[in-house]
């Protein structure tokens, strides 16, 4: 089963589940180091950590998942044309989405 | 009545005049969303003196995203614990959601509405920080951006179904079905109530100008939020179905490339889901 790095909001972090990034305020300061305890983040703003989970599906599912990305993603942007903006933002939010499935 | 007998500016905005105006404690805040000098006490209160709203943002306070050990009992608690933006935020979102919730007609999707505007919101927020202008701004002109569609479906009915209908019918994006089926797209509307609710001009330029980006002039509160709602179609936030046109000069004006948005991707759809989560329609 493959490990994912995944980011959940700070109140569904649980007992058990591994600090992966460490967290960081909007201007890049570290304010914990991977594997610390979580207590106080709230009142320093932070509103999400990035923790380690399993990731159940099989590659076959997941590569139907990635079809269904490409599709979706194409059906969005049929009346983009030829423009450079939307093309790039394409290609992002395709690269985005194909992250959580590789 | 027929959409046909609609023939002016005028006779919309005389229809849409029926509508009975947002909340009170929502125009208030909004109204002082520009005004440094209000305090948390004041903002405190503006949420207290509408029952629904107070009962609203101290759920939303003490939902699992928030996660505030031991709760927070009232406004002034959760403005210490979360922030005043972040309570400002929450009590217009809170109060929006909850007026056109209970405002619904048959042709018009509230859910998806919601949906939409909370993915502009979040993604103007994210925008605008990432180019050091007020996120809050950008967040509540996001979350209001297209309130003149929702007052349209909610006092034009018929007509706002033969929207639907041409949108359908053509494939194209809203503000050109509403324009051909009425003489006015929804961001004229929602600039001419946001005028009459005396919200900050900054907020009323956004609303009204968010689809008028492809003139040369323009706000750049309005090119916020018309790249956020460009954005929040590309990540999907509210099934819309596609991607509309992006005016370049909007652009090169914020001097925006969405290769430097990227980095912010998953913050935008956390906040998006979480919020969307928040009220039930995520």
């Amino acid at each position: 089963m493959k490990l994912r790095l995944k980011k959940i909001p700070l109140g569904q972090a649980e007992p058990g589940m591994q600090l992966a990034a460490a967290v960081c305020n909007q201007r890049g300061e570290v304010l914990l180091q991977a594997g610390c305890e979580l207590s106080g983040l709230r009142k320093r703003g932070v509103g999400h950590i990035v923790v380690q989970m399993a990731d159940p599906r099989s590659e076959d599912e997941l590569a139907v998942e990635r079809a269904q990305v490409l599709d979706r993603l194409n059906l969005l942007f049929r009346n983009a044309g030829q423009d450079q903006h939307l093309a790039s933002l394409y290609h992002l939010v395709l690269e985005y989405r194909l992250e959580a499935l590789s | 009545m027929s959409a046909s007998r609609i023939k002016s500016t005028e006779e919309i905005l005389g229809a849409i005049e029926s509508f009975s105006s947002l909340p009170h404690a929502v125009v208030e805040i909004v109204r002082s969303i520009d005004d440094d000098r209000v305090s948390p006490t004041q903002l405190a209160r503006m949420i207290e003196g509408d029952l629904g709203m107070l009962t609203g943002v101290l759920k939303l306070a003490n939902s699992s995203r928030y996660a505030v050990r031991g709760g927070v009992a009232s406004v002034q608690e959760a403005v210490t614990v979360l922030g005043f933006n972040a309570i400002r935020n929450l009590a217009c979102l809170d109060g929006i959601s909850s007026h056109f919730r209970k405002n619904g007609q048959d042709a018009f999707n509230f859910e998806n509405f919601m949906r939409h505007s909370i993915g502009v919101a979040c993604s103007a927020k994210f925008i605008a920080r990432s180019l050091r202008l007020n996120s809050d701004i950008a967040f509540i002109s996001g979350l209001l951006h297209d309130v003149g569609q929702v007052v349209v479906a909610v006092t034009l009915p018929e007509e706002f179904a033969e929207v639907m209908a041409y949108k359908k019918q053509h494939d194209c994006h809203v503000s050109v079905a509403e324009r051909a089926v009425l003489s006015m797209d929804h961001a004229e509307v929602g600039a001419h109530l946001a005028n009459r609710w005396n919200f900050p001009a900054v907020i009323g330029e956004a609303i009204g100008g968010h689809h008028r980006v492809f003139d040369e002039v323009s706000s750049r509160m309005a090119d916020v939020v018309h790249v956020a709602e460009v954005l929040s179609h590309a990540l999907d936030f509210g099934g819309s179905g596609q991607v509309p046109p992006l005016s370049h000069g909007a652009m090169l004006r914020l001097e925006l490339s969405f290769q430097h948005v990227r980095l912010h991707f998953d913050e935008i759809e956390g906040e998006y889901c979480d919020m969307a989560g928040m009220l039930g329609v995520g």
